[in-house]
């Protein structure tokens, strides 16, 4: 992977949504560069388009027009396949709804993306249990999801994002779905994990109180960085 | 994890969906095995049936087949002796071979005089040692009826038979032969002048003088009339030693087996023996088509023709061919059954996982991978389902075979067991097995690949 300076390069990205023949525009012409080893935060409110944003910058959805460069990489081009194995090396991803496989435990919930991307056996088990442990869950990793709170959900699907050693991790409200001491220490804790390891973070919220120290602060407001 | 770990995994998510599906997959498969394993059982019965009495192979004289039923004297075979010493001293035929036995199959009329009874009857002259090991050919390990079946005939009493048990009933003997349950037809009022003098006993009553023995064996004398091959009426007396339960009714009810010298005396009057021809036996079927072929090479060209069982009883193929649609017909609505379950089990699993699968999209799963994971599923239903279903389909019919239920076949006078065997043929089983889980496998293929086209944003935003 190239060093460059940003995971993202987004150039008159235009993103329109088809709704019952209706035409929705959620994008309406964005450029911007997201620097690599930040902790980049998008504020917007509701419907501005930072779900559909997200997506574009993770490589689960396609631009209408514009062109979108991550890691360096035009991802235009790449098959399904390729996007894929794209997104099973480089991405992690932290929902707003957890998202946890209800059949795995949390530490199977972690080892999934490692399984995809096919990482060795031992090293897998290693970096599963270091993971847990930055996010504080080792003594839960049996437990399954419905046995754990929504902040401990949350950790896991942390944990089930950073333990490939992603480019980066798009985080969509992960506090939304929290109560507010929770979604702070989930916050903190991402915080945290950013300033000692440099994972580049992208996080978006509505809320533009929840991130009083944000470095790179990006406002989105009806398709159009502000 | 494996896939089906994984699989096994959310199968176990809807515990009651999951087993209605294995148990409807089940039930399938237990059916189709079943009656499979009966159908088979009739099929092999048969068989048996046929190889027991006739052999795998008739030789005749050339064009037997096609002329003798007319003219059965004119395609008699003279020389049996010497093709039954080509045949068994064939070195190819020869360890396939379990005897040849020549035969001579008549008709005439059959009379008791005693009882003033009479009726036409199928005359079938053999030896009696070889028949006897002729009917005990066992390939399939099969047992047919209830009853034993032997003749009893000794190959020195020249003159003794034995009748069908139908025919012993309306021929009067019931009482000569000691029969149990005997359906005695009743007293006839005769108008006085057409009471014959004599029957046509009268005529080797003195060739043929009763024998006087002492001892109270059943035993019963008929009066056999038929057409020598010259054309002149002859006549012989056949002392009956049984009367036996044959499975078809014509044979139930008229026909005669006796020692092959009778026949020949009956049939040949003081001419030239012959027979109608062999019976060839071999000590196994599937060797049938391999000695057909070395019996063409090695016999006298255009002078003997060489008929398989199958072609002496049409009957058997197309019984084979009627069960097998009928079993094909089963088996595809048990396919159809399976495969509309299956889609509709996976489709509702899809239906509930569709945000799962975003996120597994998201995190890098490929398509292909979905779609492995959603077959997996419907993999291990069919297995469960199948496998269930063989062993379910075992244990009954391992119940109904100890049971010894009997049942009596179309145009049969007496019950045959009905068996269910399900390793008769020994792909039967495995291939129903296999069959089911593919059809499983496969049908959660659309599904799957539904799963697996679905836009990742799309799946993501169902929640
Ligand atoms: N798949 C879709 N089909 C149709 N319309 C969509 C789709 N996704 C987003 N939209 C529309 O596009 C606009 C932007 O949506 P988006 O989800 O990106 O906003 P958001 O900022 O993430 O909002 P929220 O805070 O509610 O999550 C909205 O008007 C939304 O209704
Ligand atoms: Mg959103």
């Amino acid at each position: 992977m190239p060093e460059t300076e940003f995971v993202a390069r987004l150039k008159d990205v235009t993103k329109t949504h088809m709704l019952d023949k209706v035409e929705i525009q959620a994008l309406k012409g964005i450029t911007a560069d997201i620097p690599r080893n930040k902790f980049n935060v998008i504020i917007g409110q509701s419907g501005s388009g930072k779900s559909t944003l997200l997506n574009l910058i993770g490589c689960i959805d396609t631009p209408t027009t514009g062109s979108i460069e991550v890691c360096g990489k035009d991802v235009a081009s790449f098959s399904d396949d390729e996007m894929s194995d794209f997104r099973a090396r480089h991405i992690g991803f932290i929902f707003q709804t957890f998202n946890l496989m209800p059949v795995f435990s949390a530490y199977e919930n972690v080892e999934y993306p490692l399984l995809i991307n096919k990482t060795p056996a031992g090293e897998r088990r290693e970096r599963v249990l270091a993971t847990l442990e930055k996010v504080g869950l080792v003594d839960h990793r049996d437990k399954f999801p419905n046995e754990l709170s929504g902040g401990q959900r949350q950790r896991v699907a942390i944990a089930r994002a950073l333990v490939k050693n992603p480019e980066m991790v798009l985080a969509d409200e992960p506090t939304a779905n929290l109560d507010h001491r929770t979604g702070t220490e989930i916050i903190e804790l991402m915080q945290n994990i950013q300033a000692k390891d440099k994972t580049t973070f992208i996080f978006s919220s509505h809320d533009k109180n929840l991130i009083t120290n944000a470095e790179d602060l990006f406002m989105i407001m009806d398709g159009v960085i502000l | 994890m494996k896939t089906l770990q994984i699989a096994y995994r959310n199968i176990c998510r809807n515990k009651r969906r999951s087993l209605m599906t294995v148990l409807a997959i089940a039930v399938s498969s237990a059916s189709v095995l079943l009656f499979g394993g009966n159908i088979s059982s009739i099929i092999y019965t048969l068989q048996t049936g046929y190889v027991r009495t006739s052999g795998h192979i008739h030789i005749y004289k050339e064009g037997y087949s096609k002329y003798g039923a007319t003219n059965p004297s004119a395609y008699g075979m003279e020389d049996y002796g010497n093709i039954t010493r080509i045949v068994d001293s064939d070195p190819v035929v020869k360890p396939q071979l379990r005897l040849v036995m020549p035969f001579l199959a008549f008709q005439g009329i059959a009379g008791n005089f005693t009882a003033d009874t009479s009726q036409s009857f199928f005359g079938m002259g053999i030896v009696p040692s070889l028949f006897e090991k002729l009917m005990t050919w066992d390939q399939y390990h099969l047992k047919v009826t209830k009853d034993e079946v032997a003749t009893g005939l000794k190959d020195e009493d020249l003159s003794g038979g034995v009748i069908g048990y139908g025919m012993a009933e309306r021929l009067n003997l019931c009482g000569d032969l000691q029969l149990a349950d005997c359906a005695v037809p009743p007293a006839r009022k005769e108008p006085a002048d057409s009471a014959p003098a004599e029957d046509f006993s009268a005529l080797t009553r003195d060739d043929f003088p009763p024998q006087a023995s002492g001892k109270a064996a059943a035993t019963a004398r008929l009066d056999l009339l038929a057409a020598t091959s010259g054309g002149a009426p002859n006549v012989v007396s056949v002392n009956l030693r049984k009367a036996m339960k044959m499975g078809s009714k014509a044979f139930n009810e008229g026909l005669i087996i006796m020692n092959l010298d009778l026949a020949q005396k009956l049939i040949s009057g003081r001419g030239t023996k012959k027979v109608t021809g062999l019976m060839v036996q071999l000590n196994r079927t599937d060797n049938t088509e391999l000695v057909r072929r070395r019996l063409q090479q090695i016999l006298p060209q255009n002078t003997y023709e060489v008929k398989t069982f199958g072609e002496v009883r049409p009957m058997y193929g197309q019984t084979i061919s009627m069960f097998l649609t009928i079993f094909g017909f089963m088996a595809l609505i048990m396919g159809v059954i399976v495969l509309f379950t299956t889609i509709n089990t996976m489709s509702m699993s899809v239906m509930e996982r569709i945000s799962e699968i975003g996120t597994a999209r998201a995190l890098g799963l490929r398509r292909s991978a979905i779609i492995k994971q959603f077959v997996g599923e419907g993999f291990l239903l069919g297995t469960f389902g199948a496998t269930l279903g063989v062993a379910a389909a075992l244990a009954v019919s391992f119940v109904i075979n100890v049971m010894e239920i009997t049942w009596t076949p179309p145009d049969y006078a007496n019950p045959v067991l009905l068996s269910i065997h399900m390793f008769l043929q020994p792909l039967f089983l495995p291939c129903c097995w296999l069959g089911l889980i593919a059809v499983a496998t496969l049908s959660s293929v659309i599904p799957a690949r539904n799963a697996a086209r679905m836009a990742i944003v799309d799946a993501l935003r169902h929640n």
